[in-house]
């Protein structure tokens, strides 16, 4: 039993490690390129007007750099995790050579896969098999980008990030990965692949329309398609969240017909999650929805022909699919970056740690050491940020826990699970919800 | 100029057709970043490195597609049969449903304030997505949904 604890404790150590690595180089760079060289530059060319121009430019730039600096080392983070925790499961080590407790694996693992020969199978279509791998990774850089607004709070410096048509936008480009298996399997001339690659279209098309489905549903009682709205609407206690109905269960006390409607829609509510988390595993190939790579049956599935870096992309990619369906949820169902307790812890620390910063001497002057700290830190960002990783995370352990528990579906069970139970429900719940609204 | 939900959120300052050119423009600049990164950082990096480094040395038996140690009986660009074929008729029925959707489920309380009648929007869309359901229930009972 102590022994059990003593892993726990090491796997949390481990996690709580990297993520701070990861959100300290993120913030890190963001400030770098979003207030450093901006003041840097408006200092050199002091109030012209191509030094603003540039100095807006630059400030443009940090959605963009904020992605390039995550995404691979929030992937490296995710796979250690998900072995570590597989590990624990498991009952095994799992790997703890590779820095201090095993805390750099998978950077050395990265930069042997970037070192490996490329080998491009006999009778392959070269072209394809290499652009296979960038189109399935491209769309989950493509789909971060946008989150990351709602992730930090809507910041300023991420206002280009921020798209009115947000969701709609994330969901249509989540849905071409299946593109980029598609064309791997084809082009690498083995036929494991190939089975792999038609079995996760089938799956794609299959659990796609849940997916959306649930999401529009929840947008309905949104009103609208921006992620940052959507969050900000779940302000508050827990109850406001969507998982919870967004605030129906106030609506108890206003008689026998609104209380009955409240607790239904609370009830709807709770289904479109599970709808949203199921379909969700399944568009990411998560088991127990990993046909496309079931490692007993074909392999190695779609990637089978794939080596060095182009493998380490698609492993890349898989993992920022799964984090970018774990934000989605995060934003749409469990308030975003805003605190399950309501807003006043939130409220009282910002405003505590805004002060001690106003009240470091000499933080008016542009470049001074205080100016640094003062720029460095921004009390809200922070709290919405500690937040909205603790939820995604939280998502994040709950898929690799769902790995280790069941098993893999047959396809027949996964085509008739997805068209004959989820998409009814989800259709239901649809009409349910529209209903339930008017009610209250 | 609409007067709808899509315009509320940003005043009237905005003009819709600016609002839609900042959109586009910023897709573009997203997409040409996401390709840019695993395109140019990754397999380009990896690209560069065996160019200097030489480490590309294909031979027959390497580059021969794995089949279980064996060598391949044939090509696997072959016929194939593909199962879900009325499947991806339905998708395509379900994902343009979707599109409809949207739209209607963006303006729904717009029109309940300007309609005055709050029950209109749900039963409307109640009767269209009816219609899907039936076809649903149909194509499932001719068999459309059983994978052979």
């Amino acid at each position: 039993m102590n022994s059990a604890v003593f892993e726990v404790s090491k796997f949390a150590r481990l996690a709580v490690t990297w993520v701070c690595i990861i959100f300290g180089a993120v913030w890190l760079a963001c400030w770098l390129v979003g207030v450093f060289i901006p003041a840097l530059i408006t200092q050199a060319a002091a109030s012209s007007t191509a030094g603003q121009y540039w100095a807006e430019i630059c400030r443009a730039l940090v959605p963009l750099v904020a992605v390039a600096v995550f995404i691979p080392i929030n992937a490296m983070f995710m796979v250690l995790a998900e072995r570590r925790a597989l590990a624990l499961f498991t009952v095994r080590k799992g790997p703890n050579r590779v820095g201090p407790d095993g805390l750099l694996q998978t950077a050395a693992d990265a930069v042997k896969l970037l070192f490996k020969e490329d080998i491009t199978p006999r009778g392959a279509d070269a072209l394809m098999f290499t652009l296979a791998p960038i189109i399935f990774f491209a769309p989950s850089i493509i789909a971060v980008i946008p989150l990351l607004a709602a992730v930090s709070g809507n910041h300023p410096l991420f206002g280009i990030a921020n798209i009115p048509t947000g969701i709609f936008y994330v969901l249509a480009v989540s849905s071409i990965p299946v593109v980029g298996i598609v064309m791997g399997s084809w082009a690498s001339n083995n036929k494991y692949s190939l089975v792999g690659g038609l079995r996760s279209a089938a799956q794609a098309i299959s659990y796609e329309i849940p997916l959306v489905l649930a999401i529009v549903t929840v947008c309905l009682m949104a009103g609208t398609l921006d992620v940052v709205q959507i969050a900000d609407m779940q302000k508050g206690p827990f109850w406001n969240w969507f998982l919870f109905g967004n605030g129906a269960l106030a609506h108890v006390k206003d008689g026998p017909v609104a209380a009955v409607a409240a607790i239904l829609l609370l009830l709807c509510c709770l289904l479109l999650f599970l709808i949203y988390i199921t379909g969700a595993c399944a568009e990411v190939n998560r088991i127990p929805f990993d046909l496309p790579e079931a490692e007993s049956e074909l392999v190695s599935g779609y990637n089978t022909e794939y080596s060095g870096i182009k493998f380490a992309i698609f492993f890349l990619a898989e993992f920022t699919n799964l984090f970018v369906v774990c934000t989605i949820a995060a934003v749409m169902f469990l308030g975003g970056g805003h605190s399950p307790f309501g807003s006043h812890v939130e409220t009282g620390f910002i405003n505590w740690l805004g002060a001690q910063l106003q009240s470091l001497p000499g933080s008016a002057q542009v470049l001074s050491p205080a100016w640094l700290v003062n720029s460095l830190v921004d009390p809200s960002t922070l709290s919405q940020a500690i937040w909205i990783i603790l939820k995604v995370y939280t998502l994040v352990v709950f898929a690799i826990l769902v790995r280790a528990t069941l098993p893999r579906f047959r396809i027949d069970q996964l085509m008739d699970f997805g068209w004959k139970r989820l998409i009814p429900l989800a259709l239901i719940l649809l009409v349910a919800v529209t209903f339930l609204r008017e009610l209250l | 100029m609409l007067k709808g939900p899509v315009c509320r959120q940003y005043g009237q300052a905005w003009d819709l057709q600016i609002m839609y050119d900042l959109q586009v423009a910023e897709i573009v600049l997203f997409v040409v970043v996401g390709f840019a990164l695993p395109g140019l950082g990754m397999i380009g990096l990896a690209w560069a490195l065996q160019k200097i480094f030489g480490f590309h040395t294909p031979n027959p038996v390497k580059n021969q597609p794995y089949e279980c140690g064996m060598a391949p009986l044939q090509e696997a660009h072959l016929q194939f049969d593909i199962r879900y074929y009325l499947y991806a008729l339905l998708f395509i029925v379900f994902e343009i449903e979707i599109v409809f959707v949207l739209p209607w489920a963006l303006t729904t309380d717009w029109l309940k304030q300007n309609l005055h009648n709050q029950w209109l929007s749900p039963v409307e869309m109640t009767l269209f997505l009816v219609v899907l359901g039936v076809g649903l229930a149909y194509a499932w009972k001719k068999g459309a949904l059983k994978w052979e």
